[in-house]
């Protein structure tokens, strides 16, 4: 299995990118590959129950619907520590498919020879 | 009942509110200081440190011995590789 590892920057403020990187990374998972989305500044807060509700942009389907097919197909998703904690949001509201990881791992995903991908 | 033996500790790092890169980057520091061989215990607070101590321990070649992430700071038994 070979990996795919999808930086994803953005939350409501860019409807486009989160989508987008979702749809990618759906695709990954139909292609046989191990997908982490790392969430990081501003899209953290897409774990948060019913943030991502919201979210739907034309020609694609809600993200909502996009984060569960990734979820229920294997897909994982990693969220940076220092990046939601600055923000002041309440880890007890992280769902139990999304882990906390930081940098070490994310470069370990990378060494073992990822594919990346920046939205 | 076999006992455990308890690794002897060359150096204790408490890193505070540190996490991801920060966090890591201290470890790297710190672990500069242990000779080869011995042991840094790390205590973390960050929520990521149970996916980026053993991470960055498996990327450098460090041993970690031990990790203990139940509670609050998470300990880890860092061994310095050899070389």
């Amino acid at each position: 299995m070979t990996k795919l590892f999808i930086n994803l920057t953005s939350g409501r403020e860019s409807a486009d990118r989160a989508t987008v990187a979702f749809v990618v990374a759906n695709a990954g998972l139909a292609a046989g590959q191990e997908v982490v989305i790392f969430l990081n500044i501003e899209a953290v807060r897409l774990v948060l129950p019913g943030y991502a509700d919201e979210i739907a942009v034309a020609g694609f389907k809600p993200l909502k619907e996009l984060l569960a097919s990734y979820i229920e197909n294997g897909g994982k998703i990693w969220i940076c520590p220092p990046c939601f904690n600055g923000r002041g949001l309440d880890k007890a509201l992280v769902p139990p498919t999304a882990i906390f990881a930081g940098g070490a791992a994310v470069v370990e995903f990378l060494a073992q020879g990822a594919a990346s991908l920046s939205y | 009942m076999t006992q455990i033996e308890e690794p002897t500790i060359e150096a204790t790092l408490d890193t505070g509110p540190l996490g991801c890169g920060d966090l890591i980057l201290m470890i790297f520091k710190t672990m500069r200081s242990i000779p080869p061989g011995g042991v840094l215990l790390v205590m973390a607070y960050d929520d990521g440190a149970a996916m980026d101590i053993p991470a960055w321990c498996r990327s450098t070649g460090n041993a970690l011995l031990r990790a203990d992430s139940t509670g609050r700071p998470a300990r880890f038994h860092i061994q310095r590789r050899n070389t």
